[in-house]
């Protein structure tokens, strides 16, 4: 009894599907096209468990939305059951790829009336597809289509985990950054860095005192070319004569001024508020004496940043000069505090500390700064705070390194010089309004008050002295810049030629040796520097390593998306599975850790690549000769070596011999045959007439020696192999007795062939009525399924 | 035969031709893991990343 099959379906959106195969064995089933007779043998497919549309996921998806409520029945079946029913419950299926694997979530099945997991038909039915214009080379770029689902499917897999395989891209860097090999090579590094530096600083030793030599030589020779040396402190002297006495007539100016505002302090009110303008404009004048005497003495420092020494007020430019100078110095002065307090400090102290410093560096990197970390005494301490205040000690005074010492006594001068100029424009802007004030009180203190007058031509006595008491001092300073310290002419020249001799330079390069060797200190200076930033950098990573063990460790006991690093930890080091879990790991631990998370990170991108590429190529039969075209052939010539070797194949097309070879380049077969001969064929010579209906012979043999107890084979697409002259060689094929156990079922699904209806009148007899009962049938459903007899 | 098994005898494939061709550069750190390994790997675990490279052989 052959197995029949009905259908019932409400398939929308133009998805049809015919609904009844009749229990004729052969079957042939004939009908318009688009009337549902592939999307039977699809659903067909599915109900027995193979998935119809692997790697297709937009037919698979369509199939799911428009299938609807679609019932199949099946009679006929020789097994413990004869009859199933599917309803499909096409919401519960998949909706992206489609399934490899068909679950119960198919639809409910019913086994002789009796309800049963879905997956019970799968063991109950076995639906098979062939497709009539298969031939051999048909075969060979299916196969190769068949890869590219393959492949395509395990990119799929792979691109789902493109987060996580950033992840490890992260993972294996930080390993790579904390495993000891890494850290040996820091080491060296460190080392080199340390002796290129200790020869740095050896070298900057040897430089600065020759460039200092030579600067000193260059000095006196531009004196003593300018002018004689007993004639320069002549004038020094007659200068300091001539200050002297302007400071005697300023000191009486002083008091005249003084006696002259008591005296008004005693009169009228209006006398008083004048002589309380004039007792201020004193102490003016005073304390802008002293801050001047003070500039003078800082004028090194102005001339240092291009600010002249007698200036009054700093301009933007001499401002912005002056502020500037403070940031490379208190840079400067931090490390040298940091060091200072490092050295004070024992090593376990350091350690400690450089970890925290790490920490919070990292916390500041990652935005982490305005983060409080504590609050002590109701005061919160941030990220930022603590990092800033990092490292200090209190115990190390600024002048236990000679250094430190310097650079804080540059800032202190730095700091005092913007005091003394905000100072000063604040006297000066003082002074200027006390002046007003006392032109606007001169009505009322009258133009006859002797007292008054007094006051002010004190006042004008006053500030003659005051600014000639300055000019003395401006020279003075400049003077003194330059000058010789009392040693004549004679002296200076023989000092000149010790210092050229000393370093074995001639006069008249000494421009140049003078240039070269600041030069030279310049750029021993710049590279300490750098090395020093090297260093530190260096001793950050060597901290940075042993906080991110310890962390990525801890980590790896107690975050859920980490453990599988511990896991690792104990397969690649079983040692540490039996130590105490809080212990911390060996070198050698984190060195197989680095290496087998790298390995596995390599290996990954290459899969990717590889799979990526494959899947590229897979779709055509790739003929380049590149390693993946090479790859893919390989395993198809391969598939097709073991297919054709087949004992229906081997008989039907090579001589009953043994297949030896396929060559995809050369697209032939090679075979010996039973008497040992060899014989190649290309593959075309498969394509046509008998050897098209030997192949077909063969692959229904191979069906048959797969036992199967309810079977379904359609026979699809045979198009022109089913040819009216071939058509009764299939079917005595198909009812031949090597094919007895084929299948329960057999339906060859050809295109309509003839217009039934129009071709009645042409007919008579028996021929008629086989065509008045397919035009019939064509009418009413679009196609008819009776007998095949060829 | 799965899709991964198909991939599998793929990337062996390519393995081997690699082989031959003498460009299989062993790591500098002595740990190797090939990418049909890793697949395999994958395929056993599920396509768990992490719970694969803890399983993966490797070839130190």
């Amino acid at each position: 009894m052959a197995i029949e099959v009905h259908v019932v379906s409400k398939a929308s959106g133009g998805l049809k599907i015919i609904n009844h195969i009749p229990p004729e064995r052969p079957c042939r089933l004939e009908g318009r096209n688009g009337i549902g007779k592939s999307a039977l043998v699809r659903l067909l497919l599915l109900i027995s468990g193979v998935q119809p549309y692997p790697g297709e996921p937009a037919l698979w998806q369509s199939l799911r939305k428009l299938v609807g409520e679609t019932e199949i029945t099946i009679t006929g079946l020789s097994s413990k059951h004869s009859s199933a029913t599917v309803r499909l419950t096409p919401d519960a299926w998949p909706d992206e790829r489609p399934p490899e694997s068909i679950g119960n979530w198919l639809g409910v099945l019913t086994l002789d009336g009796q309800e049963m997991p879905a997956q019970r038909l799968f063991e109950l039915l076995d639906v098979v597809h062939l497709t009539g214009t298969e031939r051999l080379i048909d075969t060979l770029k299916q196969q190769s289509g068949r890869l590219a689902v393959d492949l395509s499917d395990v990119a799929d897999r792979l691109n789902a985990l493109e987060a996580q395989r950033a992840e490890l891209g992260e993972l294996a860097d930080q390993l790579h950054l904390i495993s000891p090999r890494e850290a040996d090579s820091e080491r060296q590094r460190s080392e080199q860095v340390a002796a290129e530096r200790r020869q740095v600083e050896a070298d900057l030793h040897a430089a600065q005192p020759v460039a200092e030599d030579l600067s000193r030589a260059a000095a006196l020779t531009a004196l003593v070319e300018t002018g004689d040396a007993a004639e320069h402190q002549r004038r020094l002297q007659k200068l300091r004569e001539a200050l002297q006495v302007a400071r005697q007539r300023l000191e009486t100016a002083e008091a005249n001024h003084d006696d002259a505002i008591a005296a008004l302090g005693k009169g009228t009110a209006a006398q008083r508020e004048v002589a309380k303008r004039e007792r201020r404009l004193g102490a003016i004048g005073k304390a802008m004496e002293r801050l001047l005497a003070r500039q003078e003495q800082l004028g090194a420092r102005l001339e240092s940043l291009q600010i002249p020494i007698d200036v009054d007020v700093l301009n933007a430019v001499q401002q912005a000069a002056l502020d500037n100078a403070f940031g490379p110095a208190l840079e400067r002065q931090r490390r040298l505090q940091v060091q200072a307090a490092r050295n004070y400090r024992t090593q376990a102290e350091n350690r400690l500390l450089d970890d925290v410093r790490v920490v919070l560096d990292d916390a500041v990197e990652a935005g982490l700064g305005s983060t409080i970390l504590a609050q002590v005494n109701s005061q919160e301490i941030t990220v930022t705070d603590l990092r800033g205040g990092l490292g200090f000690l209190a115990e190390v005074g600024d002048h236990e390194v000679e250094e430190l010492a310097t650079v804080t006594r540059d800032l202190a001068e730095l700091t005092e010089l913007r005091e003394l100029f905000a100072q000063r424009a604040a006297l000066q802007e003082e002074d200027a309004q006390l002046r007003l004030d006392l032109q606007r009180l001169e009505p009322e203190a009258a133009m006859h008050d002797e007292l008054r007058r007094k006051a002010a031509e004190a006042r004008s006595a006053q500030d003659a002295a005051n600014a000639e008491v300055r000019s003395y001092l401006l020279q003075i300073g400049a003077m003194s810049r330059s000058a010789l310290g009392g040693d004549d002419i004679i002296d200076v020249e023989a000092h000149i030629r010790e210092l050229l001799a000393k370093h074995d330079v001639d006069a008249a390069t000494l421009p140049t040796a003078l240039f070269d060797a600041q030069a030279k200190v310049r750029d021993l200076q710049k590279r300490d520097e750098d090395l020093e930033v090297a260093a530190e950098r260096l001793s950050a990573s060597a901290v940075r390593r042993r906080v991110q063990r310890e962390t990525l460790r801890r980590r790896s006991e107690s975050d859920e998306s980490l453990k599988w690093l511990s896991q690792l930890a104990a397969v690649l080091t079983p040692v540490i599975g039996k130590a105490a879990a809080s212990i911390e790991w060996p070198d050698e631990t984190w060195q197989r850790l680095a290496d087998h998370v790298a390995a596995s990170r390599s290996a990954l991108l290459d899969l990717v690549r590889d799979v990526s590429g494959l899947k590229t190529l897979a779709p055509q039969l790739p003929s380049g000769t590149g390693r993946l075209a090479s790859a893919i052939k390989s395993v198809i010539e391969a598939d097709a070596l073991a297919e054709l070797s087949a004992e229906p194949i081997a008989k039907a097309l090579f001589d009953e011999g043994n297949v030896r070879r396929v060559d995809l380049d050369e697209q032939s077969i090679t075979w010996t045959t039973p008497a040992g001969e060899t014989r190649t064929r290309p593959l075309a010579a498969f394509s046509s007439g008998d050897q098209a209906l030997g192949f077909i012979r063969a692959r229904l043999q191979q069906i048959v020696d797969r036992p199967s107890a309810n079977r379904l084979v359609f026979l699809d697409e045979f198009g022109a192999f089913i040819s009216a002259d071939r058509r009764r060689p299939l079917a005595d094929l198909l009812t031949s007795e090597e094919l007895r156990t084929l299948a329960e079922q057999v339906v060859v699904v050809l295109p309509l062939q003839s217009d039934y209806a129009s071709e009645l009148g042409q007919t008579t007899g028996a021929l008629h009525e086989v065509y008045e009962r397919r035009a019939r049938a064509v009418e009413d459903h679009g196609y008819f399924a009776e007998v095949f007899i060829g | 035969m799965s899709n991964a098994e198909q991939t599998l005898r793929l990337l062996r494939e390519l393995e081997r031709l690699d082989h031959e061709a003498g460009s299989d550069e062993a790591s500098s750190s002595g740990a190797q893991v090939t990418a049909a390994a890793l697949l395999e790997a994958l395929v056993e675990s599920d396509f768990n990343l992490t719970a694969a490279i803890v399983g993966v052989r490797n070839g130190d």
